[in-house]
């Protein structure tokens, strides 16, 4: 016997030509709190979804305490009993108060008596503080305490795992903190849990590991003090920072300077990017580039630009790799243009390296 | 409050009555039809003799005494042409009406049979009964007793038969006064005695079926019935299909107009023609006995079509493909027809070399209509549920069988339960149709009375009242209904019945 609890292998899964998830390879043990984070339509929810079998696989397995839960005549409810669900939009069942939507699948499924239901629905109830709605049908309620009935729901089968997609996203933000808590002090108990969230403040908090999941599976996984204060790889770093990111790319000295301009405009507008620093960083697309480099590069002119803008300091980095012999912009005449890039720029750094096609590589903020 | 809402009804119903009483054209003579609008039975021997003498008049088509006096008091024609018996007929009811005094044609009437083996059989046995009572006078004196005596002695028992030699089916409107007719809501006349003199002298037993005239042909073609009578005319257009007897009364055929003298109260009028409707005859029997089918023909329906819908629900969504075929088929067949023509084909089709009730094909027919749109709504009210609400109930543990009964049928059910009071409304409107198929309902109650007394009025606002009376019935019982099944209105109490809270 091995320690998992949920061992996911070589998982895939396909709708047409879309494919979310290309090959997911994890263990889930007992006791772990995993949030899964990352970009939307990464497949997070399309992942803890195929868990409990909601979505079928298109390849791979997934194993729960060594059995196969893929195999074709695997007894799913069976599964689902010992696999809760909570989702985004709560979906409590609206022609039934709060007690019987709790107290249903266990007298139905597990054979258990009313009194003893009920008394476990009122020791639930109790702790997420709800037990004076007993009586109350869905409509009547709040989405917060929509949500921690079916949290409750959940529990009363007393699950193995808990799956909660998205569980806070549909709430008016008022109602987020009331829903969290109830995940936390549950998270506590040892359930094993999996979350996906947008929230990282919560997910840093309550989370064992923390799954980032891009390019078609887990991008990085590891513990939330590496994920979140020390990410291995470039997408995870951008995700965690909340970067924006612009790339631009020029191979030809006829480019259209325009629309290149009105790209970073547009850039700068979706997100929310003060005017001044648009303007600033167009100021700089064009002294550089245009200025600068492209008179000396001429017809073979290669140069990408790359900015990120970063939520967290309101401030944004960029990039300019360009080909032709090592040269750093500082070294050239136009005292104007270095006086405009000066006085717009800060930690300006150049270095000269071949990597990734471009030979110099210059690097400055702009806030 | 409903008592309001009657008075109003009333008051709108009178004021339809009084515009309508407007418009004459007076005719005096035979020249005045030229350009005049006649009425007239359509394919009827009047009808071919009015044609060749007024050419040039307007002709309006209708079907019963009734519809002519009333057509006549509306203005909606000048005259109308019938025979001098029918005449009478209006006349000793007190209908305001005169006839020009020469007649412009003679036409006779006979029984007639289907055109087959059996047909020329009870046709010959009939020629040799007629001529053996005109032998003997005793033709004479019927004739004396249903054209001439006054009402009283108009009266007919039906004679005690044993039907040594079978029964025959006889068909009739019962809608040609004094030829055949209904009086407390028994068939009888002239033709009826005849015939029943007939069977009693070739040992036949008989039984009558009403039905309009296209149904009787109908029947006697595929051997439903085996005789017509309705006071109708020999006519050499309908021996290719049909085989007369010989003629057993012959009439003037005259024209009919308005009484230009009449002077009459309108209250008066109103209560001679009330008093005429319900009391004469104890017509309101025939009145209670149509409220009675009406009834019957909505809540049944009800009742069974929603099971049937349901059940076809929980069927078509297993999604066993020629049973899903069939039914969409169905569904896009009969819901692009009228309802009438629908039960007609049910009746005369389908059910139609069965002997059925009337009442049964119509259950059955709106059974099935209803029932399909039924499933209809239950399967567009699915949709409305949100995919979730599954979800969640198979994410506890469910199969995805047990969370469709016990999760998401009643949500399906709680929306389709208000669109009930519209449902069984419709039924009771559409159940007004149900007298083609020889169904005495309401509607074909207040026909019937119509054409006896000759007045449209009284009979359709007295429908009218009790019909209104029944939707509101239906209102508020379903309306209780939809109130009962709300989970919502129960007990909070009982739904933790039996446990220590």
């Amino acid at each position: 016997m091995s320690n998992y609890l949920i061992r996911v292998e070589h998982l895939r899964k396909a709708y047409g030509d879309v494919v979310p998830l290309k090959d997911v390879s994890v263990d889930i043990n007992c006791g772990d709190v995993i949030s899964i984070i990352g970009p939307s339509g990464t497949g997070k929810s399309t992942f803890i979804r195929m868990l409990n079998q909601m979505e079928k696989v298109t390849s791979g397995k997934i194993f729960f305490r060594d059995e196969d839960i893929t195999a074709p005549d695997y007894r799913l409810d069976l599964l689902r009993q010992k696999v809760g669900m909570i989702f985004q939009s709560f979906n409590l069942f609206p022609q039934m108060t709060v007690i019987e939507n709790i107290i249903a699948a266990p007298m139905a499924l597990k054979g258990m008596d009313k009194q003893t239901a009920y008394d476990k629905a009122k020791a639930l109830l109790k702790r997420v503080g709800l037990y004076e709605k007993i009586f109350a049908y869905p409509d009547e309620l709040s989405g917060g305490q929509q949500q921690r009935i079916a949290i409750v729901r959940a529990l009363i089968m007393e699950p193995d795992v808990l799956l909660f997609d998205e569980p806070t996203s549909a709430l008016d933000p008022t109602m987020v903190g009331e829903v969290e808590a109830v995940i936390k002090n549950i998270a506590k108990s040892g359930v094993t849990m999996l979350i996906v969230t947008h929230s990282m403040e919560f997910a840093e908090k309550i989370s064992t590991r923390i799954f980032y999941m891009d390019e078609g599976g887990i991008y990085e996984e590891g513990k939330p003090a590496q994920i979140f204060y020390n990410p291995k790889r470039e997408k995870t770093r951008q995700f965690i920072k909340r970067l924006k990111v612009l790339e631009l790319e020029i191979n030809s000295p006829h480019f259209d300077f325009i629309a290149y301009a009105n790209h970073i405009d547009i850039f700068g507008v979706k997100n929310e990017l003060a005017k001044k620093l648009i303007n600033r960083l167009t100021l700089m697309f064009e002294e550089i580039c245009l200025t600068i480099l492209l008179p000396r590069l001429g017809d073979t002119v290669k140069i990408k630009v790359t900015i990120e803008y970063s939520e967290h300091d309101n401030s944004a980095e960029m990039f300019i790799d360009y080909n032709g012999e090592e040269f750093n912009i500082e070294d050239c005449d136009d005292d104007v243009a270095l006086r405009l890039i000066h006085k717009n720029t800060s930690q300006l750094e150049y270095r000269a390296e071949d990597e990734g096609g471009f030979l110099n590589h210059l690097k400055f903020t702009v806030s | 409050m409903a008592m309001r809402k009657i008075l109003l009804l009333s008051l709108i119903v009178t004021a339809i009555f009084i515009a309508g009483c407007s418009d004459e054209h007076k005719i005096t003579s035979f020249a005045d039809l030229q350009s005049a609008r006649i009425g007239v039975y359509p394919g009827s021997a009047y009808e071919i003799n009015a044609k060749k003498f007024f050419p040039n008049a307007e002709y309006l088509y209708l079907d019963s005494l009734g519809n002519f006096i009333q057509s006549l008091e509306a203005g909606k024609i000048d005259a109308f042409i019938v025979g001098r018996s029918h005449y009478n007929a209006l006349k000793d009811r007190g209908v305001k009406v005169q006839c020009l005094d020469q007649p412009i044609e003679e036409v006779s009437f006979a029984f007639f049979f289907q055109k087959n083996l059996v047909g020329e059989h009870l046709s010959e046995q009939m020629n040799r009964f007629l001529k053996e009572i005109e032998k003997s006078g005793e033709l004479d004196a019927l004739k004396q007793k249903w054209f001439r005596a006054d009402a009283e002695q108009k009266y007919f028992k039906k004679s005690e038969l044993i039907g040594e030699n079978g029964t025959l089916r006889l068909g009739t409107s019962a809608n040609a006064v004094p030829f055949v007719y209904l009086e407390r809501g028994e068939v009888t006349g002239y033709e009826v005695e005849l015939f029943d003199k007939f069977c009693v002298e070739y040992g036949y037993n008989y039984t009558v079926a009403v039905k309009n005239f296209q149904g009787i042909l109908f029947d006697l073609k595929t051997n439903a019935l085996d005789v017509g009578v309705n006071g109708t005319e020999i006519l050499d257009s309908r021996k290719h299909t049909l085989i007369f007897s010989e003629p057993h009364y012959t009439d003037d055929v005259v024209v009919v107009v308005r009484d230009y003298n009449e002077d009459e109260n309108f209250f008066t009028a109103i209560k001679n023609k009330l008093v005429d409707t319900l009391v004469e005859e104890d017509r309101w029997q025939m009145i209670l006995e149509g409220v009675g089918v009406t009834i019957l023909i909505i809540v049944l329906p009800t009742i069974f079509s929603t099971i049937f819908g349901f059940v076809v629900y929980l069927i078509y969504r297993k999604q066993y493909k020629l049973f899903n075929k069939v039914i969409d088929a169905l569904c896009t067949l009969l819901i692009g027809l009228p309802t009438i023509v629908i039960l007609l084909i049910f009746y005369y089709v389908i059910f139609g070399s069965v002997d059925i009730n009337g009442i049964i094909v119509v259950i059955i027919t709106f059974t099935i209509l209803s029932g399909l749109n039924t499933m209809l709504i239950l399967k567009g009210g699915e949709k409305t549920i949100p995919k979730g609400q599954l979800e969640a109930a198979m994410a506890l543990g469910f199969s995805e069988r047990q969370a469709f009964i016990k999760f998401i049928l009643p949500q399906i059910a709680q929306n389709f339960f208000p669109h009930y009071q519209n449902i069984v409304l419709g039924f009771m409107r559409g159940t007004a149709i149900v007298g083609y198929v020889s169904v005495q309902d309401l509607t074909r109650m207040a026909d019937l009375i119509r054409a006896r007394t000759f007045d449209a009025f009284i009979p359709l606002l007295i429908v009218s009242v009790i019909y209104f009376i029944l939707s509101r019935l239906i209102m508020k019982s379903t309306g209780l209904f939809l109130k009962y099944i709300n989970p919502k209105n129960r007990n909070r109490e009982d739904i933790l019945k039996g446990v220590k809270l």
